[in-house]
């Protein structure tokens, strides 16, 4: 695997050195039957820094992805070494690796980067379906994930088929089953009957669907699922008007489009050149109000759409947010995206765990991460100790064009509580896990 | 299934083959007259997508003034890329080939990046085209018919040059027997330069007219070089003729393949394309002169 950001790592001559050193007493550990592999790097003792390797697109069409997760790490850690580090200890500039958004690429790094950067904690996932794949591997290095991005239900859940949570995976942003909540709920309250999707085909896009169909029936809605209208091209392609086509001939009430980055942007320009949000009454967008895509469709996405996201820089409306979003426009010249938010946060659980347990080794960090409540941009929220899953509400809003941004606003902006009990006891008749 | 829905997917396959064709085109000519398989054809592309962006926003909006320069841009780094580096290598392998257009296309994927950055980059309709029209019964994008209206011009045009005028005559004459052009007197390095800026205006053209109908980013080029040789592998390498039909042949593949179920849209190109190799290897059209 080569690495793309050598600039990001020190390659001092100390480092290779105690590279070495590590590896050999890896090898040792494991001659000796020492399961315990990660137990040797990370808080392995007389280190004085910390080290964190993230695993995000960096390349490809989506690429736009990784560099906002890297503005989010930067400044965080810029932000915690100015204020005496973790615990003293100073946080080393993040280790970078690309996914590709390929799972096998995902699973290399994540190997790559315990057992030869001795990492002492993953971030990062753009992806579900990377992430699926790569969840389980975290769990055999023995090294805690945090996932910033990556949305399926199945990293955080342990029970039920193809549940992929483990004691070393967490996630501090909204998942897919509380966003698709939101639009189950922003759905409850508009007229349509009849409901078709958009979606990318893949794990995002196929459980989008499915969590949408699932949250409506258990909410009792009663509707229609247009199956023979549903579509999902594939990951970045250029022309999404067949798939319109498609959809529009089966004259849905409602559509549920989970595309997302330049491929949504691709679709809300066609769309509009094929009348499609004249034809459909309701067109929820689970990932609409993604300022990496907002930004570039300027006025080109038509207002009153209903947009959902997993942060949004201009709610909650509390000092601790407007401080964020002040400082990262400063640094940044552009308004924090979800992504840099959640890896911004990231970082900070890390510290928080790392300092409650007062040791930065894999089971210490864990265990403190379980339960754990913080405060962030995004408000209070705490981790359920059982699936891992950040506790917060879907951010859902009907998109309003604004001149002084020139991008889209929310307006209104709502938060959607969408608590653990709710959503396990909706999905209590699917075969879908929760992941809250 | 209403009435409309065919003639939508006809008309939608239609423009996304017009799309590919100006890319298989400059393709197709520049492997049958120079033998080079440039697969930095893609990153020409992309290359003229991103020109025409900078274009339009330096010149106050005018898209054709853009498109137009985003070709040349794209040319004049053609001849550039013949005379600098793909010049030397005439005479050896064609992996050597591969390899360094393979080079390029990393080297032009990341300086683009560097340069405009990994963000979504899109460009508006230009004024004249942003309505639908009525066609047979339908409401279309008028932008897209006027693509598809390019498509059949260029596949006129270059029918014409190449079978009708006396550069057309050199350029097949040196297509099929290099030395002996040589020996006539054609000046074949000049002639290569040439062509192989004419195919770059076409990929630096078709960057450009795609700009309004989708938006991209630096991978733009790798997603549409690898439909480009579906379509010249179909349609037979070096064949213009192969070009346009592959190229509309897999358009329509993509807009109908959607009806049908998930993924056939992208299943049916590729299909094709190994009933070809394994029924008629030339291409369709194959083994034509051009």
């Amino acid at each position: 695997m080569i690495d793309h950001t050598t600039d990001e790592t020190s390659a001092t001559g100390r480092d290779s050195t105690r590279r070495l050193d590590r590896r050999t007493v890896l090898k040792a550990g494991a001659a000796a039957g020492i399961t315990g592999l990660a137990g040797c790097s990370g808080g392995g003792g007389g280190d004085d820094t910390i080290t964190f390797g993230a695993i995000h697109l960096l390349s490809g069409f989506a690429s736009v992805y990784g560099e906002s997760a890297q503005l989010g790490y930067e400044m965080a850690r810029e932000e915690i070494n100015a204020d005496g580090g973790i615990d003293g200890k100073e946080i080393e500039p993040l280790i970078y690796r690309d996914s590709e958004g390929s799972g096998p690429t995902g699973i290399e790094a994540a190997r790559s980067l315990v057992e030869e950067e001795n990492v002492d904690g993953l971030i990062g996932l753009d992806s579900s379906g990377v992430a699926q794949q790569v969840a389980p591997i975290a769990e055999q290095l023995q090294t805690p994930f945090m996932i910033t991005h990556a949305a399926t239900p199945f990293v955080t859940a342990t029970e039920g088929e193809n549940a992929v949570g483990n004691d070393y995976v967490f996630r501090d942003g909204v998942n897919l089953s509380q966003n698709v909540y939101g639009a189950a709920k922003i759905a409850e309250r508009l007229d349509g009957q009849s409901w078709t999707t958009l979606g990318p085909n893949y794990a995002f896009g196929t459980q989008s669907w499915d969590y949408f169909k699932a949250f409506t029936q258990g909410l009792g809605l009663g509707y229609d699922y247009l199956e023979d209208a549903a579509a999902f091209p594939e990951l970045g392609a250029s022309d999404y008007t067949p798939q319109i086509n498609k959809v529009l001939n089966g004259e849905p009430d409602g559509v549920v489009v989970s595309l997302w980055g330049s491929d949504l942007v691709t679709f809300i320009n066609q769309a509009q050149d094929t009348a499609f949000f004249d034809e459909v009454d309701h067109v929820v967008l689970t990932l609409g109000a993604a300022t990496d895509a907002l930004r570039p469709l300027g006025s080109d996405i038509p207002d009153g759409l209903w947009a959902g996201t997993r942060y949004w820089f201009e709610t909650p409306d509390t000092e601790a947010n407007r401080t964020f979003v002040e400082a990262f426009v400063e640094r940044n010249d552009q308004q924090p995206s979800y992504n840099a938010h959640n890896a911004y946060v990231g970082l900070y659980l890390y510290k928080q765990a790392m300092e409650a347990a007062g040791s930065a080794a894999a089971d210490d960090v864990t265990g403190a991460l379980e339960g754990m409540s913080t405060s962030a941009p995004i408000g209070e929220f705490s981790i359920n100790p059982e699936s891992h899953q950040a506790v917060l509400p879907a951010i859902w809003g009907q998109t309003a064009y604004s001149e002084e941004l020139g991008l889209s606003r929310l307006d209104p902006v709502e938060r959607i509580d969408a608590p653990p009990e709710t959503i396990r006891s909706l999905l209590a008749d699917s075969e879908y896990p929760a992941g809250v | 299934m209403t009435a409309g829905l065919p003639i939508q997917e006809i008309l939608t396959g239609l423009s996304i083959g017009s799309r590919l064709f100006l890319v298989a085109l400059g393709l197709s000519l520049i492997f049958g007259v120079l033998g080079v398989l440039n697969f930095a054809h893609g990153a020409f592309y992309m290359v003229g997508a991103y020109a025409t962006a900078s274009i339009v926003g330096a010149a106050g909006g005018n898209f054709w003034v853009a498109a137009v320069g985003a070709a040349l841009t794209v040319g004049l780094l053609g001849a550039v890329v013949e005379f600098g580096l793909i010049r030397r290598i005439y005479d050896r392998n064609e992996l050597d080939q591969l390899i360094l257009t393979f080079a390029l296309v990393l080297i032009i994927s990341d300086l683009t990046r560097t340069i405009w950055g990994s963000g979504t980059q899109t460009v508006e309709t230009p004024a004249a085209f942003a309505g639908n029209v009525p066609v047979l019964g339908v409401s279309f994008p008028a932008y897209r018919l006027f693509v598809i209206v390019v498509a059949f011009l260029a596949m006129g045009v270059f029918w014409y040059v190449l079978t009708r005028t006396y550069v057309g005559q050199l350029v097949r004459a040196t297509s099929s027997d290099r030395d002996m052009a040589a020996l006539l007197g054609v000046d074949v390095p000049r002639l290569y330069t040439g062509v192989f800026a004419v195919g770059s205006v076409l990929a630096g053209l078709g960057g450009a007219l795609t700009t309004p109908i989708q938006s991209f980013t630096p991978a733009l080029g790798d997603q549409v070089i690898i439909n480009a040789f579906v379509v010249v592998v179909i349609g037979g390498l070096g064949s213009f003729t192969g070009a346009f039909v592959g190229a509309m042949l897999i358009g329509l593949f993509q807009s109908f393949g959607v009806l049908v179920a998930t993924g056939v849209n992208q299943l049916l190109p590729f299909l094709a394309m190994i009933l070809v190799l394994i029924f008629r290897p030339e291409g369709l059209f194959g083994g034509e002169e051009l």
